[in-house]
C-alpha cells in the first residue's frame, strides 16, 4: 500500500509501504534537499506537520533527540507510518524559485572601495541570462589563474536586471581578494557560478536578530532587506560589528531601511578602538547579553568569520533561542594557489 | 578477407574462468540509490590542498603542543591512513566477487575520500613536525613519549593490516558492510565532535569536510545494508556479532582508549597518551575528554545496536562502555572494521 507525502504543501508523491521518503521521492524525479543520505548532514531535515513517521537510523549528529521529540525527521531515513504525511523542509527545495545553479560570464560594472579593506564589486550577468537567487545565497567567482573558485555572499538579491553585488574584503596575502582589489577593472569579465547556500531567514514569527561581522554584513543585510521588502512586520534588529570606525560601510542603506521600516533598527559595535558611533568597545556576545535577557522565540541570521558566527550562535542559544531558529553564513579565506 | 559467416563456423569457445576473478566484466545494477550517491560523490566539494594551511602558524604553539597535535594526527592516520589501502583492497574484492556496479563505484569514491583524509593527516603532521611523524628528533620528554607511542601505534596498525588481509576475501558483502558501517559510525562521531570543539580554523574546516564525507560513506553502508540485512543467514548473523566486537575493540583505539584484546601496547602508552591529549587540547585541537569520548562512543554504539536489533543480530557485550549483550570470542586475525 502506498503512502502519500505532501512536502511544503506543494509537492505530492507516493511512497511504497516500507520505503524511505527521500528514496521514493528521488526515484520518481521529485527533488528534495539532501546530501549525504546517511543521517549525517541534516540537509533533508523536515518537520512532520501532519501524520506520523518511523524515524529510522540516526547517530544524532544531524538531528537531536529533542528535535525528533519536536516532530522533526530526516527524510533520508524516515518511513511514513500514516496514510498521509505532511512535511515542511528546513532547507529550501533545490530547483525551487530562484535557486537553480547557473554558470555564466559576468562583466564588472563597478569596483569601488567602501572601506580601506573592503570593495564593493558589482557584476552584470551576461545577456540574455536572468540570474535570480534567494537572499542569503552566495556565488563562486572564477578569477584568471586562481584555483579553487572563491565564494562571496550576495549583498543584494539579484533582480531581473541580473546585477550581482558583492563585498570583497582584502585578506593579507589573499590571491583572489588581491586580484579583485588591485587588478579587476570595470569592463573585465569573470566567471560566475551560483547561486549556492542555504542561509535563509528562519521560519517563524518572532523577533529577528541580524548579527553581522565585517563583510558578513552582505548576507545578513540582504536577507533582512528582502524580508522587509516582502512586507515582513517582525521586529528586526541588525547588529553590525567591526574593529574600528574605518570599517563601517553601507551606512546609507542601514539608515534608509530604518527610515522606511518602523520595525527595523540597527546598532553598530566597534570592538577594538574608540568610536564616535558607540559608547564603548564591545563584542557581539556581550552586546547580546546586555540587551536581551532572553531570546526565547526569537530568530537570528548570522554572517561573519567562523569565530564570530560560533560566538554569536552559542550566545543566542544560551539566551534561550532554539538552534533551529538560527541560520548562519560563515566564511573562511581559502589557501592561495 | 574471410566472410564472417565462414569464420563463425570455425569459432572456438573461450575457456571458462575460475573465480574469484575480475573477468568476465559486466555492469549489473540492483540498487540504483547507490548510483545516486556515487553521482553525488563525484565532486566531494573540497580538497586538502586548498584548505587554509597558511593560517596554521606553528610558531604560535609550544614545542609540546606541536608534538601533541602531530601525535593526534598520527593516531588518526592509523585509521584514516589505512583507509585508501583497505578500501582499494575491498574494491578489488567487489570486482572479483561480482558485486553490482554501483557498489564497486561507491568503493572507488570512498578510496578517493580516504585518500583526502589521510592527506589532511599528513599535511598537519608535516607542518607541525617537519620530518614527522618519525623522521625528526623531539626536543622535549613529551615529544619522545609521543614518538614512542607512534611506533607502537604503527606496530599495531601492521597487525591490523595483516588481519584485514586475512579477513577481507573470506566474508560476504553483508559482513563487510556491517563492519564498514561500524567504522563510519565511529568516524562520523569522532569528526563531528572534533569539528564542534576545535578552535583552529583550518582543522575546523577539515574536520567538517571529512565528517561530511564520512556521512556519505554512512549513506553507502546503510543503502547496502537495507538490501542485505533482511536476508541474512544465521551464520552471517553470528559472524556479524563477532565482527562488531572486533570493530569495537579496534575503533576504541581512537574513539575511547585502546583495549587490551587487540592492542598490544607497553604500560607507558596510555599514561603518555593521556598527557599528550591534555597538551593537544590546550592548543585547541578539539580533543574531547576521556569521559566525553566514552559517552559519545557509547551513544553511537547504542544507536547502531538499535538499528541492527530488528534484523535478529545479537549485539556483542561491550562492557568497556557498559553495554550488555552476547559474549563473543575476539579473533584478531579476522579484524575488518576501518574508518
Amino acid at each position: 500500500m502506498s503512502r502519500t507525502i505532501l512536502v511544503n504543501e506543494a509537492i505530492r508523491f507516493g511512497v511504497p509501504e516500507g520505503d524511505i521518503i527521500l528514496d521514493a521521492a528521488l526515484s520518481q524525479g521529485v527533488v528534495l534537499p539532501h546530501q549525504c543520505r546517511g543521517a549525517s548532514c541534516g540537509m533533508c531535515k523536515a518537520r512532520v506537520t501532519q501524520g506520523t513517521v518511523d524515524n529510522g537510523w540516526s547517530l544524532g549528529l544531524a538531528i537531536s533527540d529533542q528535535e525528533i521529540a519536536e516532530g522533526f525527521c530526516l527524510m533520508c531515513q524516515a518511513r511514513p507510518l500514516s496514510a498521509e504525511v505532511h512535511l515542511r523542509t528546513v532547507q529550501p527545495i533545490p530547483g525551487g524559485e530562484g535557486s537553480a545553479v547557473q554558470s555564466f560570464e559576468a562583466r564588472v560594472l563597478c569596483n569601488t572601495p567602501l572601506t580601506p579593506r573592503v570593495r564593493r564589486l558589482v557584476l552584470q550577468a551576461s545577456e540574455p541570462l536572468r540570474f535570480e537567487a534567494q537572499a542569503g545565497a552566495y556565488v563562486e567567482l572564477a578569477l584568471p589563474g586562481l584555483s579553487p573558485h572563491r565564494r562571496y555572499s550576495l549583498a543584494t538579491v539579484p533582480s531581473s536586471t541580473g546585477l550581482i553585488e558583492l563585498l570583497v574584503a582584502r585578506h593579507p596575502g589573499g590571491a583572489a581578494s588581491g586580484h579583485i582589489h588591485d587588478l579587476l577593472q570595470p569592463g573585465d569579465s569573470v566567471g560566475v557560478t551560483g547561486p549556492y547556500g542555504t542561509c535563509r531567514l528562519p521560519e517563524g514569527e518572532g523577533t529577528v536578530l541580524g548579527l553581522a561581522g565585517g563583510t558578513g554584513l552582505a548576507p545578513v543585510l540582504s536577507i533582512m532587506e528582502d524580508a522587509l521588502a516582502h512586507g515582513d512586520i517582525s521586529p528586526m534588529t541588525l547588529l553590525f560589528s567591526v574593529r574600528d570606525d574605518a570599517e563601517l560601510m553601507l551606512m546609507d542603506r542601514l539608515a534608509g531601511l530604518a527610515r522606511a521600516h518602523p520595525n527595523f533598527r540597527y546598532a553598530l559595535l566597534v570592538t577594538e578602538a574608540r568610536s564616535r558611533f558607540c559608547m564603548k568597545q564591545q563584542y557581539a556576545p556581550s552586546w547580546l547579553r546586555e540587551n536581551h535577557g532572553s531570546l526565547a522565540g526569537a530568530r537570528a541570521v548570522i554572517g561573519g568569520s567562523p569565530g564570530f558566527v560560533a560566538a554569536c550562535s552559542d550566545t543566542c542559544i544560551a539566551l534561550g533561542m532554539e538552534s533551529t531558529a538560527i541560520s548562519a553564513d560563515s566564511f573562511t579565506p581559502v589557501a592561495q594557489t | 578477407m574471410p566472410d564472417p559467416q565462414t569464420l563463425l563456423a570455425e569459432i572456438k569457445a573461450a575457456p571458462g574462468i575460475d573465480g574469484p576473478n575480475i573477468f568476465p566484466l559486466e555492469w549489473p545494477v540492483e540498487t540504483p540509490k547507490l548510483y545516486d550517491i556515487y553521482d553525488a560523490a563525484r565532486d566531494p566539494g573540497w580538497s586538502p590542498h586548498t584548505l587554509a594551511w597558511d593560517t596554521l602558524r606553528v610558531e604560535d604553539y609550544s614545542l609540546d603542543q606541536r608534538y601533541a597535535m602531530a601525535y593526534w594526527f598520527s593516531l588518526l592516520a592509523v585509521f584514516d591512513g589505512s583507509g585508501p589501502s583497505v578500501f582499494a583492497r575491498a574494491m578489488i574484492h567487489t570486482y572479483e566477487s561480482k558485486e553490482e556496479d554501483p557498489v564497486r563505484k561507491c568503493f572507488f569514491s570512498v578510496v578517493r575520500d580516504e585518500m583526502n583524509h589521510e592527506e589532511v593527516c599528513g599535511r598537519a603532521i608535516k607542518r607541525l613536525t617537519p620530518g614527522g611523524p618519525l623522521g625528526y628528533v623531539p626536543e622535549t620528554p613529551l615529544g619522545h613519549l609521543a614518538r614512542n607511542n607512534i611506533e607502537w601505534l604503527y606496530y599495531n596498525g601492521s597487525r591490523y593490516w595483516t588481519g584485514f588481509k586475512n579477513g577481507v576475501d573470506k566474508y560476504p558483502l553483508a559482513i563487510l558492510f556491517t563492519s564498514f558501517l561500524f567504522g563510519e559510525v565511529a568516524s562520523s562521531t569522532l569528526f563531528h565532535g572534533m569539528y564542534q570543539r576545535t578552535t583552529i580554523p583550518v582543522f575546523k574546516e577539515a574536520f567538517k569536510r571529512i565528517g561530511q564525507d564520512e556521512g556519505r560513506h554512512l549513506g553507502i553502508c546503510l543503502a547496502v545494508l537495507q538490501k542485505l540485512l533482511p536476508v541474512l543467514t544465521e551464520e552471517d548473523k553470528q559472524m556479524i556479532s563477532i565482527q562488531l566486537r572486533a570493530g569495537f575493540v579496534f575503533l576504541s583505539g581512537i574513539l575511547h582508549e585502546p583495549p587490551e584484546q587487540f592492542w598490544k601496547l607497553p604500560p607507558t602508552f596510555i599514561p603518555a597518551q593521556r598527557q599528550i591529549d591534555e597538551v593537544a587540547r590546550s592548543a585547541g585541537l578539539g580533543i574531547l575528554t576521556l569521559d566525553e569520548r566514552k559517552a559519545n562512543w557509547k551513544t553511537a554504539v547504542l544507536r547502531m545496536k538499535a538499528n541492527l536489533d530488528p534484523y535478529g543480530i545479537e549485539f556483542p557485550a561491550l562492557p568497556e562502555v557498559g553495554i550488555e549483550g552476547k559474549e563473543v570470542v575476539f579473533d584478531p586475525e579476522k579484524v575488518i572494521p576501518i574508518f
